[in-house]
């Protein structure tokens, strides 16, 4: 519960008419407007089955923590389910989940969010619920709140990071791709000692600033009545005073690395792991789609290049993953493998780099890029097969472009992407320095 | 200037707190039921149809899971069920093989517990025939090719060896082995050892197919956008499949074990995993809703008791749970954690204290908090394609009827407190718990054996052996 998440990009490329039209039309109907006080509302009608998801989120992540703060947007989202004075601590989760509701919450580089699902008939309970945090929650903060959440915290670190075999990488790969003072270049978890000196001051000041209407969006997905949704809407948000968008950080494109460096970390594990981290676009900036194929043809199934060449043919890697992993204002291209029995971090490192040259020498064909697509179908559409899936969808396009009705971009964006250009990027992209994480055993 | 503008946004939230709403009863909901037929040759075909998105699951279930692994070959199932795609099937090699599953967007999911296979193949709509054509022809006739098995059980066995450095799965084996004992189907994992691994030959797969692999020990479900003509298309499919196999009997019942603390040493970890139970119940339970219930109550939502008292109250830990893993013969039930390394002998104290508590039942308001969340969470699966998928394909495998929960469901609500209580137990068996603790025994060893309930302790290695 209260998990922490990097937001994935999920993406669209500027809405041009694709070239070859596919079989799998969907349509997401959405409604969306503007409260008075800034709040964007989202309904998205589904009757099918008797539930709702709502979610509300926040234009905030770790990019916007202070200096000597960071993991304190994470541990906020922790506190905004500690109670307020009219839903006192343990109320939240107990209330909902007495009629079947539950609920969680997620903190990423650039967003945090909170949901709730449950049966239709708690559509009013939500509302009333998130309201009341977004309203009134610094009213009941207190040290014994903060320090409880600062431990649960922590554990979490432990369990997700510090003792979860290869996941130290994690902690370290921001610190060393982004430049001191650059808004990604902490892990969003934080670190023990920033997190010990949290206090309640900021937790109030954090609230005041960010978690105000006209920072956030409120979405209501599943079987319920719409005009009833917008009176009850209006009745728990509409009196909220307007407060001004607070200005969010730029986020400076990172400064090329000035040279490929090796990070060595010790682990408790059997087999060598090794990752390549490039520095790659942003959400939906150009080039991003194209970095979705390539990772898809680069390690996507077992018939991608690095699987075939490292798991069946040289049979050295146990498994290999290809990642771009896609923030709103940088990406991070990571290609990664771990090691077979008997072999070691400098055997996967060789082949990583011939299959990342062969790129040149072989590039793409449209028959792999075909499979790409494929590929990249059957992920999103998973995806978003679920309600909150698809809400947590409908709030990353709107975050992005104040369009929610664009999720099945999701998928048509990879139409008009042929081979060369998947090519091109995947040259711009992988021939720059660029970081190798090596974990070995202990 | 800090205090100032503090002071000053302290004033803008004035905020009037509103009154909880009324919550309106809910109206009653029955999940939707699969439809399921036998073909001419045996076979089982279940279809639950939902055409919102392009998607369509295609799993196959096959009753050829770890319990029927030789006592000397443990993993034997696994590689049979894997080795359907890595060795090639009719007239496709590994690599045409895998290839045509890439242009469907994707490879087999394989998933073998100690009830069955589970093969899933999700793909988009348009492609329904052609990933239809190809299950059938890994799932009727396999090629088991011997180079391929040469390589795959390399493949099988470094993956041992990355498994062996998560805590979560050494507490999760070194459970089992410990409560099912050395000899039991259940005592192992699905995915064998080293040792057994190395000893299975091409011979070995092909006898396990052709004892556990037929029509009559096969389902096949389909999920999501499907044809309407679906199941006749999947008749078709597997017209030709032929075998006189039949599905195994359930394993016998595990003779429970003394309680016992088990210590597996993990030198500087910052955590010590936690699993506390004892052997369970098998699938076929009368008690099955009143087990869910109380399985909520103690550890499966966040206001649990578990979570409440290990997360919430003290701070000992990321999450608390509590589960009972459901097997055609008698399997698990365990409570769970990850705790910091300094709080790991409290924490065990703790959890403890709520097993007992369990017995006395629940509460009227966790009663109907129970009940509540499991409706929710029934309703939320059946409006996602995969997870209904994975849900229906798990209770088909433990041989439960496909309108398993709708009688669930009735049994749900004819419980009350006692009825529940008298289900407690039944499940819950305190003085019989074994405790395990993946954790840096230098640091917990002491604190542990203090425990007054603490009669005996022994020390495993990360594959369960016996250490000193």
């Amino acid at each position: 519960m209260r998990i922490l998440a990097t937001l994935l990009a999920l993406g669209v490329a500027p809405a041009v008419q694709p070239a070859v039209v596919r079989a799998e039309p969907f349509q997401v109907q959405v409604e969306r407007y503007l409260l008075p006080n800034g709040l964007v509302v989202i309904l998205h009608p589904d009757h099918r089955l008797p539930n709702i998801v709502t979610e509300l989120s926040y234009r905030v992540g770790s990019r916007d923590e202070r200096p000597g703060r960071t993991g304190f947007a994470h541990l906020f989202e922790h506190l905004m389910f500690m109670g307020t004075e009219a839903v006192p601590n343990g109320k939240f989760d107990s209330i909902m989940e007495a009629e079947g509701g539950q609920n969680n919450g997620a903190t990423s580089e650039d967003r945090t969010y909170y949901f709730e699902s449950g049966p239709s008939n708690l559509l009013e309970t939500f509302l009333w619920l998130e309201a009341d945090r977004l309203s009134t929650l610094p009213d009941g903060m207190n040290k014994a709140k903060l320090d409880l959440q600062r431990d649960v915290v922590k554990n979490e670190r432990r369990q997700s990071y510090e003792n979860r075999p290869y996941a130290k990488m994690e902690l370290v790969l921001p610190e060393k791709l982004y430049p001191l003072g650059h808004p990604y270049h902490h892990p969003v978890i934080g670190s023990h000692r920033d997190l010990s000196a949290a206090r309640v001051s900021d937790v109030t000041a954090f609230f005041h600033t960010f978690y105000v209407p006209s920072n956030a969006v409120l979405i209501v997905a599943g079987d319920f009545d719409t005009a009833r949704a917008k009176t009850l809407i209006e009745h728990y948000f509409g009196w909220m005073k307007q407060v001004p968008e607070p200005t969010h950080v730029e986020i400076p494109t990172p400064p090329p690395l000035s040279k490929t460096e090796i990070v060595t970390l010790t682990d408790a594990v059997e087999l060598p792991k090794v990752t390549f981290a490039f520095l790659s676009p942003a959400w939906f900036a150009p080039d991003d789609a194209e970095c979705e194929l390539l990772a898809a043809l680069l390690g996507g199934g077992k018939f991608s290049r690095l699987y075939q060449r490292l798991v069946y043919e040289r049979k050295i890697a146990e498994s290999v993953e290809v990642e771009q992993r896609a923030m709103q204002g940088s990406g991070i291209f990571l290609i990664s493998a771990i090691a077979r029995k008997d072999k070691t971090a400098a055997d996967l490192e060789t082949a990583i780099t011939e299959e990342v040259e062969r790129l040149r020498t072989a590039p793409p064909t449209d028959r792999e890029i075909e499979r790409a697509r494929a590929f990249l179908d059957v992920e999103h559409l998973r995806e978003i097969e679920s309600m909150i899936g698809l809400t947590e969808a409908i709030a990353q396009f709107d975050f992005r472009f104040g369009d929610p009705s664009r999720v099945p971009e999701l998928l048509s964006r990879y139409q008009k992407i042929g081979a060369p250009a998947v090519a091109t990027v995947a040259l711009r992209v992988l021939s720059k320095p660029h970081l190798i994480f090596r974990v070995v055993p202990r | 200037m800090k205090v100032a503008l503090f002071l000053s946004v302290l004033f803008c939230g004035n905020a009037t707190a509103m009154p909880q709403p009324k919550i309106e009863s809910q109206t009653r909901w029955r999940p939707m039921a699969a439809v399921s037929q036998r073909t001419a040759n045996g076979l089982r075909v279940a279809v639950l149809r939902q055409t919102d998105l392009p998607i369509v699951h295609l799993v196959g279930l096959v009753t050829a899971g770890s319990d029927c692994d030789p006592e000397d070959k443990p993993g034997l199932a696994n590689a049979v069920a894997e080795m359907l795609e890595e060795g090639g099937a009719a007239s496709y090699t590994r690599s045409t093989l895998t290839e045509a599953l890439a242009d469907l967007g994707g490879d087999l999911d394989v998933e073998v517990d100690q009830n069955g296979v589970r093969l899933t193949l999700s793909t988009t709509a348009r492609h329904f025939d052609r990933a239809l054509e190809l299950m059938a022809a890994l799932m009727t006739r396999p090629r088991f090719e011997g180079e391929e098995w040469t390589r795959e059980r390399e493949a099988l066995i470094s993956e041992l060896l990355k498994e062996r450095a998560e805590p979560e799965r050494i507490a999760d084996e070194v459970f089992d082995r410990v409560i099912f004992g050395d000899g039991h189907p259940y005592a192992h994992s699905p995915d064998g050892t080293e040792a057994g691994l190395r000893a299975i030959n091409v011979a070995d797969l092909r006898a396990f197919y052709s004892t556990h692999y037929g029509p009559r020990t096969t389902t096949l479900l389909l999920v999501g956008d499907a044809p309407r003509d679906a199941a006749l298309r999947v008749e078709r499919a597997f017209a030709d499949w032929k075998s006189n196999a039949v599905p195994a009997a359930p394993p016998r019942a595990a003779t429970p074990g003394a309680a016992r603390l088990v210590i597996v040493d993990r030198p500087g970890a910052t955590q010590s995993e936690l699993r506390i139970g004892h052997v369970g119940v098998a699938s076929s339970t009368s008690d099955y809703a009143a087990l869910q219930l109380l399985k909520t109550v103690l550890g499966g939502s966040f206001t649990s008791r578990l979570n409440q008292n290990l997360r919430e109250r003290h701070g000992y830990t990321y999450g608390a749970h509590a589960r009972f893993k459901l097997f055609r013969a008698p399997g698990s039930f365990d409570a769970s954690a990850a705790v910091r390394t300094d709080v790991t002998a409290p924490a065990v104290r703790e959890i403890l204290s709520e097993l007992e508590g369990i017995l006395k039942g629940p509460t009227r308001e966790e009663l109907r908090k129970g009940r509540s969340l499991l409706i929710d969470q029934l309703v939320e699966t059946f409006g996602h394609g995969l997870l209904s998928a994975q849900f229906l394909g798990k209770l088909l495998l433990a041989d439960l009827p496909v309108d398993h929960w709708q009688k669930a469901l009735d049994d749900l609500d004819a419980l009350d407190v006692a009825k529940t209580t008298l289900s407690a137990q039944r499940l819950f068996f305190p003085d019989r718990l074994v405790i395990v603790v993946v954790g840096d025994r230098k640091k917990i060893e002491k604190s542990l054996r203090a425990l007054p309930m603490v009669k005996t302790v022994e020390f495993r290695d990360a594959n369960g052996e016996l250490t000193r």
